[in-house]
């Protein structure tokens, strides 16, 4: 009997043990509580960021807002990283935050249409953010999908980004130092690379000046395929463009850079450099952080002469940055046209970014839409992304803000770790004016050079614009066609600026993207059917 | 196999006549066995839970994915993506280059150990033997990232120490070579510690064995050939069928990192293709349909070699 009960005891306690273990998993299960404690509506805002070691709740913006919505923020954040594996997951469970920045694209929005609430509903309750869509037509275009319904509010960083994300570098010291013009075409650029080369310019005595880097072949940013606006084809290489996929449209047109001669001409070129160890010739096989050790190097003695990146001081850093300028954009030859000369026209992509999203279960949706009123106005929406008044940047009054360069640039050179800076939600006008904007007027610096070519460029006739914007189902055979296209095709790219060959193998070449099989008529059919909607 | 044995030796001895019940039999076994079983029940609970729970998931390859309906709430589409796939460009170059890099990872990474485990055993110097197992077995534990910048480095042109032997383009971008360049540094990352089990194999060899056998004049090739190898025969032909079962299974993790556009034309497998058309373009319903088409080639290799294994040298897995 005595045994027995002692085996019943051990039972017990191995079944309370496993109820034990069984408690923290019930605790996922709860749902959050939606007022705090003095009654006022909880909003939870869920945000991307660079650097996630100056908590949001802690900042003088974060009690503005919530002075503003007479609420509680509850701030999630997220770096960056992470979010590119939480993403899918998150979506797929259903997990969507009652304010999200950044963590979200048009094509999410197709996908889990019932996930996003129409904001444009709700446009009585944002006097700041009508404004905003009065003052730039292509925000409002931006957000509008096919059914009028606004499910994705874009941000606007003001002027100080009005700028292409892509320019060319040379380095003018070297450039004076031999006594050289600067490059107007692709064979002058050609004659000063092989100067580079060989006259050493950065005096070191020792032949390791390396005259032109690229990181890779893609339509994607800082692509040393922006050559292609040489000669009239406009390329958009940001985000999620449909440049970014490889389309084009000229007279109305929807073409693929990829059948086309001007690409082929662009890759000749390349192979020349290449071949001439004037590209290194394992650009394609080295490890990233190579790149950045040619170009920023020991911080003193330059390396690399010519480069495609966002500002110099991106490129070289800050010690190096003043060797270098932004080159106007080059002719093909010296025959070509200046009218056809244009260049990446990536300025919208740049300047207006899809930000804010709500979720249509929001308990408190009145805080909700106090809060996306009070970001769209002009103050907070310059502590967004600068930093707060008064921890870290002043108001002089006149619509004038001051950085306080000291504090705001302690960790880095931008205000990302003290701010929500490029993943804010908000409307930076264009009558404020930012003193000490390095990253700003760094960039606008570099625009100069290609401000006339992008003056001739139309935004509609030239490029497919940011807001031609396909279905969820024909993102899908888009996005399968252009995975079987640049398997092949990229391959081909690669393979031909490497070790040449275009010239024999381009007809070929030809025939086989034109399979059916991969799909890129049907894409040029996608794109050109959404283009027309959306232009004419 | 010793699972015979037990089991056979487990199986309780049974009347002939007055046969129970097969419900007072279960009733039986658990009133005598119930501690045993309750042992293995986390076991089972675990294996259950995250096994075969979410095999129900499957079915999402069938379906088309509503994200408001859920992963098995979708509109019923039958075959729809495996035919997608089977027609898809990409389907041929994608199963030549899977089955190309794990096959010969598979053989490669099956006969280095044992040859190596053959080689260490014949070391006398039991220092010398801890010291050389434990050089060989290190690389295992450097992670793969870390691998494959080795390998860009190792390789770089001109300046790498294997690189300049190979002209002035890195090995890392060539189409013919990407397959040996893997299954290389796969073989000398894990051969030493895949040559672990072997060792464990051989040490539990009989030493008379070796007397009997020099004592009949055999010469130390013959004592490989007569004494060790069969030794560690079993072993072999078990480790051989679980890795059957990854013969369309190229690890994700090291060759993406090893992709570039010179090479993907020889290393976009189907792990790689997973993740591009599910993580990256979020088609669900399609990635699952190629990951579950996966592993039916696996698990078909995986049944047939245990037969043909069981049929022909009597050891198998079940």
């Amino acid at each position: 009997m005595e045994r027995r009960s002692l085996r019943i005891r051990r039972i017990m306690a191995s079944a309370m043990t496993a109820v034990a273990l069984c408690v923290p998993l019930a605790g996922c299960g709860n749902s959050k509580p939606t007022v705090d404690a003095d009654g006022r509506p909880i909003v939870t805002i869920r945000v991307r960021r660079n650097v996630t070691d100056n908590p949001m709740k802690d900042t003088e913006y974060s009690k503005q807002l919530e002075t503003a919505c007479d609420c509680t923020i509850d701030w999630e954040e997220i770096a960056d990283s992470s979010w590119g594996q939480q993403k899918a997951p998150k979506m797929v469970a259903n997990d969507f935050p009652d304010i999200g920045l950044t963590l979200y694209d048009p094509t999410d929005v197709s996908r889990y249409p019932n996930q996003f609430e129409d904001i444009g509903a709700h446009l009585d309750e944002l006097p700041n953010v009508q404004a905003f869509f009065e003052a730039h037509p292509v925000a409002r275009k931006m957000a509008e999908n096919s059914d009028g319904q606004i499910k994705l509010l874009p941000s606007d960083r003001g002027k100080g980004y009005r700028v292409s994300a892509t320019h060319m570098f040379i380095n003018k010291q070297w450039l004076d130092k031999l006594g050289l013009k600067m490059p107007t075409t692709w064979d002058e650029l050609k004659t000063v690379l092989e100067a580079f080369k060989t006259k050493d310019p950065n005096g070191n005595g020792k032949a390791d000046e390396i005259p032109m880097n690229i990181r890779s072949l893609g339509f994607g940013l800082w692509s040393p395929l922006v050559l292609l606006n040489s000669s009239g084809v406009v390329t958009n290489f940001m985000g999620s463009s449909a440049s970014s996929q490889g389309y084009y449209v000229q007279d109305g047109k929807v073409k693929s850079y990829y059948t086309s001669e001007e690409l082929k001409d662009v890759i000749s070129f390349l192979h020349g450099l290449v071949a001439e160890r004037l590209i290194p010739k394992d650009t394609f096989t080295r490890d990233d952080s190579q790149y950045v050790a040619q170009t920023v190097n020991d911080g003193k003695t330059a390396l690399t002469g010519v480069t495609f990146g966002w500002s110099a001081y991106s490129e070289y850093g800050n010690s190096l940055a003043n060797q270098y300028v932004s080159v106007p954009p080059l002719k093909k030859t010296a025959s070509t046209p200046e009218s056809d000369v244009k260049w990446d026209y990536s300025q919208d992509a740049t300047e207006f970014a899809y930000s804010l999203s709500v979720s249509p279960k929001a308990a408190n949706k009145q805080a909700v839409y106090k809060i996306v009123n009070a970001m769209y106005g002009e103050k907070l929406s310059v502590e967004g992304y600068f930093g707060s008044i008064p921890t870290t940047l002043s108001d002089d009054g006149n619509h004038t803000y001051t950085i306080d360069r000291e504090k705001a640039y302690a960790e880095y050179p931008d205000t990302r770790a003290i701010a929500l800076q490029d993943r804010f939600a908000g409307w930076v006008p264009d009558d404020a004016t930012i003193v000490n904007d390095d990253n700003a007027d760094q960039v606008t610096e570099a625009n100069k050079a290609v401000e006339d070519a992008l003056n001739r460029v139309d935004p509609t006739g030239d490029v497919i614009p940011i807001y031609v914007r396909p279905s969820s189902d024909d993102l899908d055979t888009l996005s399968d066609n252009n995975t079987s296209i640049g398997n092949y095709a990229n391959n081909q790219l690669a393979k031909w600026v490497q070790r040449g060959g275009i010239d024999k193998e381009w007809n070929t070449y030809l025939k086989n993207i034109a399979e059916p099989t991969l799909g890129l008529e049907e894409n040029i059919a996608i794109w050109q059917k959404y283009y027309d909607q959306a232009v004419k | 196999m010793s699972t015979n044995t037990i089991s056979a030796a487990s199986r309780p001895v049974q009347e002939p006549i007055n046969k129970p019940s097969p419900f007072a039999r279960i009733a039986d076994h658990f009133r005598r066995y119930w501690e045993l079983w309750l042992l293995t029940l986390p076991a089972l609970v675990f294996v259950g839970l995250f096994a075969y729970v979410p095999m129900w998931g499957i079915q999402l390859a069938f379906r088309e994915f509503d994200p408001d309906k859920g992963l098995t709430g979708g509109d019923f589409v039958g075959f729809k993506y495996f035919n997608k796939f089977f027609r898809s460009p990409l389907f041929g170059e994608i199963m030549t280059n899977t089955v190309r890099i794990s096959l010969w990872t598979l053989v490669m990474g099956f006969i280095f150990p044992i040859i190596l485990a053959l080689l260490i055993n014949q070391i006398h110097s039991a220092r010398v033997k801890g010291f050389v197992q434990t050089i060989t077995y290190m690389p295992h534990f450097i992670s793969i990232v870390v691998i494959v910048s080795m390998l860009n480095i190792f390789l770089a042109p001109n300046t790498g120490i294997i690189g300049q032997f190979f002209g002035d383009e890195s090995l890392m971008g060539s189409t013919g070579a990407i397959t040996a360049v893997y299954w290389i540094s796969e073989v000398w990352q894990h051969c030493g510690w895949n040559a672990i089990i072997y060792l464990a194999a051989l040490s539990s060899v009989d030493t008379s064995l070796y007397e009997a056998a020099k004592l009949d004049g055999a010469g130390r090739l013959q004592l490989i050939r007569y004494v060790d190898f069969p030794a560690i025969l079993p072993t072999c032909g078990v480790l051989l069928i679980l890795n059957m079962g990854s013969v369309l299974n190229v690890g994700f993790d090291k060759i993406f990192l090893m992709q570039n556009t010179l090479n993907l034309p020889a290393t976009e497998v189907i792990s790689t293709y997973v993740y591009k058309i599910g993580m990256i373009n979020f088609q669900f319903s399609y990635s699952t349909a190629i990951g579950l088409f996966n592993t039916v080639v696996n698990f078909v290799f995986l049944v047939a070699a245990n037969a043909i294994s069981k049929r022909v040298s009597n050891a198998s897995i079940f």
